[in-house]
Formats: structure tokens, sequence, C-alpha cells
């Protein structure tokens, strides 16, 4: 296994979070789980991006010729930045269909959200195996 | 010896920020002790080693930079701070010491 | 690679995992607070200063955003919670945090064994850096790449965000009744708030100004020009208790100024401006690039300001027996 320390930092984060949208009962921290999901690939490409050098793509003047091995890649650090503000967008619909939910149902844990909506469609209970609800607000 | 003087006094205000965190973990974890420590200290500290940077790089539009960066510090750190102990007030908080005394 | 970085990089897992585990909402939102704030730092020193603003500015909405939903709407239905609490028992608690361990361990093992090696590729940031300054103008790459050769990318970017608040307007529920809550007025009171604003606006508007206007010679950019002055106008109106502001008329002109960032790079590639096809000289990069940034900048500042100000002032949870 040949890796970067920039490379395992980020998959190791992704997996932490993975775990962490599986386990949680509540949705706000689901929500949460969500975007550090997204910031550890945004850290990916830019551990990639700055694998050779970590100067900032900004230049003083315009006759400067750099050595290119010394600078950052300013690609995905452009493509990161729209991704950041998408992630914006992503979490404001994420809360916004939260809320509608917790209008209908004035619950934010999954379990007691998937007992009542079971419940209003007229179906029978499932067992939903291992019911909790720790997290308190 | 300029560069003897910020480093020291740089140096100063580290201290002044290491005080506060040992001071924040006194005092029983009541929270208008511990409110009242890490204002204080943040905006004393980050003005310390303000100073010590500005004196470090000399007089240039870096230094004009800080000294905004400081400005907006020293205004804005107690707002928050008084902020945030108006709505715990206004919320019923009530200190440890206090709430000692009412009882007894 | 300085240590540096490894020992944040350390710090950044460990508030993380924090977060993972901890058991109130409120500390979930505080810890995802002090995992932003080392993930600005991380960026900054990886090279990314554009970046690290972003991330920066954009935590610090994020946190407020979870912090208002909670206190203003979940806060008040722990009714149903206690019911479920007695259902509760230790072996399928058990059950529910090992098997997902187990699985995330077993997916980063196959991940580690099975990726490919040297995808790294240097070919397209040599060709960018040697070419930037001819073809889009500007000293800064990253405001040449997303405004120049992957102009695109931002366009649909921009359409996401129109997209994003079109939908929140659509699902979320508005009534004009929710102005005389009352339970904002207890800032306007504050008077130091006031005067607070009055001082620091001034500061924020000039930041805002300069980071849309330096966008293509130093770090900053429309992005976070726009994050700045919607944090003006969301302290302003906030800070001083004024709730009706034309929020329809921001929409509209929302829209409006994504037509022109559409219609404005085209132009720009038509006419020749971007890759030199006529001598046009720095002037007109120059212009472009600005105008490019402004746009955009005002194209954020709309959507965040719509997306914020629907959550803080206009939004309320009905009272009981309020019907839909």
């Amino acid at each position: 296994m040949d890796f970067h320390i920039l490379d395992i930092f980020p998959v190791l984060l992704f997996f932490i979070s993975f775990f962490g949208i599986i386990t949680s009962g509540n949705i706000v921290k689901s929500i949460v789980m969500v975007i550090i999901m997204q910031t550890s690939v945004i850290m990916f490409w830019l551990g990639v991006g700055a694998r050779f050098g970590t100067t900032p793509p900004i230049f003083e003047d315009i006759t400067e010729i750099a050595d290119p091995n010394a600078i950052a890649d300013p690609l995905p650090q452009a493509l990161m930045l729209t991704a950041i503000i998408i992630g914006v967008a992503v979490t404001a619909i994420n809360i916004t269909m939260l809320n509608a939910l917790f209008r209908k149902y004035k619950t934010v844990e999954w379990d007691t959200m998937q007992e009542l909506a079971v419940k209003d469609e007229g179906l029978e209970v499932q067992d939903l195996g291992g019911v909790t609800s720790e997290s308190t607000i | 010896m300029i560069y003897i003087l910020s480093y020291i006094i740089i140096g100063l205000g580290i201290l002044f920020m290491l005080f506060g965190v040992i001071g924040l973990f006194q005092r029983k974890r009541d929270f208008y002790y511990r409110i009242l420590i890490a204002c204080k200290v943040d905006t004393v500290g980050m003005i310390t080693i303000g100073i010590g940077m500005a004196l470090r790089h000399g007089i240039s539009f870096f230094t004009g930079k800080i000294f905004l960066i400081l400005l907006i510090i020293v205004v804005l750190n107690p707002f928050v701070a008084h902020i945030v102990t108006q709505a715990a007030y206004k919320s019923g908080f009530i200190s440890v010491y206090k709430r000692k005394d009412g009882d007894a | 690679m300085n240590n540096l970085i490894i020992v944040l990089l350390v710090f950044w897992i460990i508030s993380s995992i924090w977060c993972v585990f901890a058991q109130k909402t409120y500390r979930v939102i505080i810890f995802f607070g002090v995992f932003s704030l080392l993930t600005a730092a991380i960026y900054l020193f990886l090279g990314a200063p554009d970046v690290a603003m972003a991330e920066a500015g954009i935590s610090a909405f994020t946190t407020i955003f979870f912090i208002v939903c909670v206190e203003k709407y979940y806060s008040r239905g722990e009714g149903l919670k206690h019911e479920m609490a007695t259902k509760t028992n230790k072996p399928r608690k058990i059950t529910r945090y090992i098997f997902p361990f187990i699985f995330c361990v077993a997916l980063l093992v196959l991940f580690l064994n099975f990726a490919p090696t040297g995808y790294v590729v240097t070919e397209l940031r040599d060709q960018y850096l040697q070419m930037f300054m001819h073809d889009v103008g500007g000293l800064n790459a990253v405001t040449a790449i997303y405004l120049g050769y992957r102009v695109y990318d931002t366009l649909f970017e921009a359409l996401l965000l129109v997209v994003a608040v079109v939908a929140v307007i659509h699902l979320s529920w508005y009534e004009k009744t929710a102005v005389s809550d009352g339970k904002h007025s207890e800032m306007e009171r504050s008077r130091m708030a006031k005067f607070t604003m009055r001082i620091i606006c001034p500061i924020i508007l000039l930041f805002g100004t300069y980071l849309v206007l330096n966008g293509h010679i130093s770090a900053g950019g429309g992005f976070l020009g726009g994050l700045a002055f919607a944090s003006f106008i969301i302290c302003r109106f906030l800070v001083l208790g004024i709730y009706d502001l034309p929020i329809e008329k921001a929409i509209r002109m929302e829209e409006i100024v994504f037509i022109n960032i559409v219609i404005l790079p085209i132009l720009a590639i038509f006419t020749g401006i971007m890759y030199l096809a006529w001598d046009a000289t720095e002037i007109f990069q120059n212009i472009y690039l600005i105008a490019m940034s402004g746009l955009i900048g005002m194209k954020v500042t709309l959507g965040f300001f719509v997306l914020f100000y629907r959550y803080i002032a206009i939004e309320r949870l009905p009272e009981e027996g309020e019907g839909e």
C-alpha cells in the first residue's frame, strides 16, 4: 500500500462519517454527517493538488514564470470552490425537507418518524430492530 | 533589536492566552465566570499578538490590514460576549453561586 | 509537507469523532463548528486560500442555520420522544453499533488495498499555469479557471443555487403574521447592538467590495464578496429589526442576474475577449473578470439572503390547533 499521508486522512474521515450516517438516530445529526462526508471529498482533492507544493497559485507579477513544481494545483481548487457552494444548496434543501417533515410528524427521530408514517398509512407496525432514541435536544 | 521586541510581545500574548485557558477550568464550571474570562483573554491576547506581528513586519500595507482586524476584534469580541450573556440571563440561567445562596 | 498539517489533520479526525459520538444535538452542531474551523485552517496550509475563506464563511452560515432551526422548531417536539425510550434494550443497541463499525472498517481496508496509485497528473496544471495570464487575464489562477476555462461549471453552479432557492420557497410555509411574533423583539431593545452594527457594517461593506474588485489579482472573488454582502444585509436588518423586506423582488432579481451570468461569458467567448482572438488588451479582460465577479457576487448575495431571511425572520411553526 503506497499512500501519501494526505490520502489516508480524508478516506478515514469518509468512512467515519459513513458510520455516523448509519448509526445516528437523529436526522439533524445525519445532515451534519452528510456535510462532513462532502468535506472529506473536498479535502481529498485539495490534497491531491497540494502533493508537490503548497504555494498558492497567485502571482505577484505578469512577467513572473514560476517553477510549476512548487505551486499547488489550481484546477481542483476552482472545482472545489463551486462544490462548496453546491453543498450549501444541498444543506438548505435538506433542512427544508426536514422542516416539512417535522411539521407533519413533530419529531426529528428516524425511528419515531418511520413508525408514525407507517401508522398513518394504515399498515402494520413492523419491528424496526433496535429502536433507540438517545439523542435529545 | 525590534525583532527581539516583537518576539517578546508575541510570547506575552501567547502567555495571556495560556493563563486564560487555565482560568477557564477553575471556578466550578460556572457559565458567567467562564464567559468573562474567555472574552477578556481573547481580546487582550489577540491585541498583543497583533501588535507584535505589526512590529515584526514593519510599516506597509500588511500592517494596515492587521490594524483593521484588530479594530474589528476590539469592537466585536465584547459585543458577542454581551449578547451571549444577555441571552443566557433572559432565558433564566442562574449562576451557581447565586443558586447556592438562594437555597441556603 | 510540514508537521503542522499532520497535527491539524489529527485534530480534524478527533473533532469529527466527537461529532459522531455526541449525544445532544447542540453538541453535534458545536463540534461541527470546531471541525469546520480546523478544515479552513488545513485548506489554508494546503495552498488554497480561496477555498479556505469560502469554507470559513459557509461554515458560519451553516452552523447558524442549524442552531436557528433547532431552537425555533425542533425543541418543541419533545413529547413523542419519551414513549419510544422504553423500547430500548441493550443487545440490539450493541448490534446497531457493531455491525456498521465492522462494515465501515471492511470498506476502508478494501479501498486502501484496491485504490489505484499514480493518479496525480501534472500536465494540465503546467499548461494552465503557463497560459492563464495570456488566455483569461488576471494574476489568480483559480479565478482564471472558474471564470475562463471552466466557466460552464460556474454557470451550472449558479443554476443550482437558483433551483435551491426556488425549492426552499416552495417547500416551506409562509405566513405574513409571523413578523409580529415578538421573539426577536428582544434584540431590538439592545442599544449596544445597534451601536456596534453602525461601526461594523461599513467595514463589512468595504471588505466585500475589496473582495469583488480584487478577485482576479489576489485571493477572493465573487463567491466570497457575495458572502460578505449577505452577512452585511443579514446583520443590518436582523439587528435593526426590519422584517418586511421585499423578498419576492429579491427572487426576481436573482433570476435576472442569473440570465446575465449566462449571457456574459458567451459574449466574452464569441467576441474573442477571452482567448485574445483579436488584439484585445488586458483592459477588456479585466473588465470581463470584474463584471463577472460582481454578477456572481450579486447572485450569491441574493441567494443567501433569501435562504437565511426565510428561516430566521419569516418562518414560524404554527401553534397547536391552528391548522396546516
